[in-house]
């Protein structure tokens, strides 16, 4: 199964006998992966050799497991707010993602120490309510048949009280969420954008239909869920877009489970942008004239907020009671 | 293409406005991404002449024509 997917497959030395690793390993299917001494000889050097495959890397974390939440991140009002980078990279390829910008090539590392998140997060929930947005630097979801990850955090939520736990995703899977252990502490989040953004710039993504068969399935098995129209993308025709793709969204979609909805126009860090600009010159999202606010790009205020209140107005009549919550 | 290029180069306007630095790079991130878009800015520079934007004598003259650029560029509805 993995030669679909990577071009090779990477064991850190110390990551060999992690129970992980070895359940990933048997789930793709691979005997004999390459052992190395830490991620980044393969991970960082990917630019550098000029590659554009893919490869998997099995690790350790060797920095921090939990990180507190960035100003542009949404909080959905959880003061404790943190993100688990318990996976780096995504699957799929959309050009606008922060990613783009944060990681040098397309690999994906999986840190197969999640105890140690876990671990962390007892430590935590002592003191406080902890919110922790698990696939933030990835789609969990999409990587589910590799990692077994959404299973666990699931079951992390389940039997720790004071813990809530989002995963947010594109992914169509309808198949795995019967089958999870359900907590109203375990939210699945689905971001979802019109067919033409999705087409044009969030390559390998299932399309809106197939996102909201998910956003359902997830909803049925009993997990609160909720809905990501961010990051909202400006084109020239992004008022009949986000219209029509709002209207599909309240046809297809019954409010009974839903949680919350969340609204973002595009935003990324000054540093992030630099990179992706010099990464994708033919890029319209990389290239549009942001303007910078205290180190983060976006849209002009004219085009922020003539996005948002319009979805804001649609989804006020589409989908009322729901609780929206806009990133700033 | 229609004015803009790939690389942002502003030979479009020149002539037309007194940039500073800072201004020419503004002017040609907008140039960049009227390219990728395939925004007619041949129009709009004809627009912003046909409405005394276009030439400019001075920097703060420039402002404004930078201003309504990125208007036509960046915030078209």
């Amino acid at each position: 199964m993995w030669r679909a997917l990577f071009d090779n497959v990477y064991v850190e030395e110390r990551s060999l006998e992690d129970a992980e690793t070895v359940r990933i390993l048997e789930r793709i299917g691979c005997d004999s992966p390459h052992v190395l001494g830490h991620y980044k000889d393969v991970f960082d050097k990917r630019n550098e050799k000029g590659q554009t495959g893919r490869n998997l890397i099995l690790a350790h974390n060797p920095g921090k497991h939990l990180y507190e939440g960035a100003p542009v991140c949404q909080s959905f009002g959880n003061e404790h707010f943190y993100y688990s980078p318990g996976v780096m990279n995504c699957i799929y390829d959309c050009e606008y993602c922060f990613l783009k910008g944060m990681y040098p090539g397309a690999d994906i590392c999986i840190f197969t120490d999640i105890t140690e998140t876990f671990s962390e997060i007892d430590e935590l929930v002592k003191r406080h309510p902890v919110y922790v947005c698990a696939s933030y630097n990835t789609d969990l979801t999409a990587l589910e048949s590799i990692t077994g990850y959404v299973r666990r955090w699931c079951e992390k939520a389940s039997e720790t009280p004071d813990l809530s736990v989002e995963l947010r995703s594109k992914c169509g899977r309808t198949d795995i969420y019967e089958d999870l252990p359900v907590s109203d502490r375990a939210i699945f989040a689905f971001t979802l954008s019109p067919d033409e953004i999705a087409e044009r710039f969030e390559k390998g993504t299932p399309g809106l239909d197939a996102r909201i068969g998910a956003l359902n399935a997830a909803m049925n098995a009993g997990f609160p869920v909720r809905i990501c129209f961010d990051p909202m993308i400006y084109v020239r025709n992004w008022r009949d877009i986000y219209s029509s793709m709002i209207g599909r969204v309240a046809a297809g979609v019954s409010l009974s489970g839903l949680k919350d909805i969340s609204i973002g126009t595009f935003r990324i860090s000054d540093q992030y942008l630099k990179n992706m600009r010099k990464k994708y010159p033919d890029s319209a999202v990389a290239q549009y004239p942001y303007v910078n606010e205290e180190g983060y790009y976006q849209y002009p205020d004219e085009v922020r907020l003539e996005m948002e209140e319009l979805v804001k107005r649609e989804l006020a009549e589409k989908f009322p009671n729901v609780p929206v919550f806009d990133w700033k | 293409m229609q004015g803009g290029n790939k690389s942002g180069k502003t030979d479009i306007f020149e002539g037309d406005m007194v940039l500073s630095e800072t201004m020419r790079m503004q002017l040609a991130q907008m140039c960049i991404y009227a390219h990728i878009e395939g925004i007619d800015l041949v129009e709009i520079k004809r627009k912003l002449t046909d409405e005394g934007f276009l030439p400019c004598s001075d920097k703060n003259a420039s402002k404004k024509a930078l201003a309504e650029i990125y208007r036509h560029v960046a915030c078209s509805f």
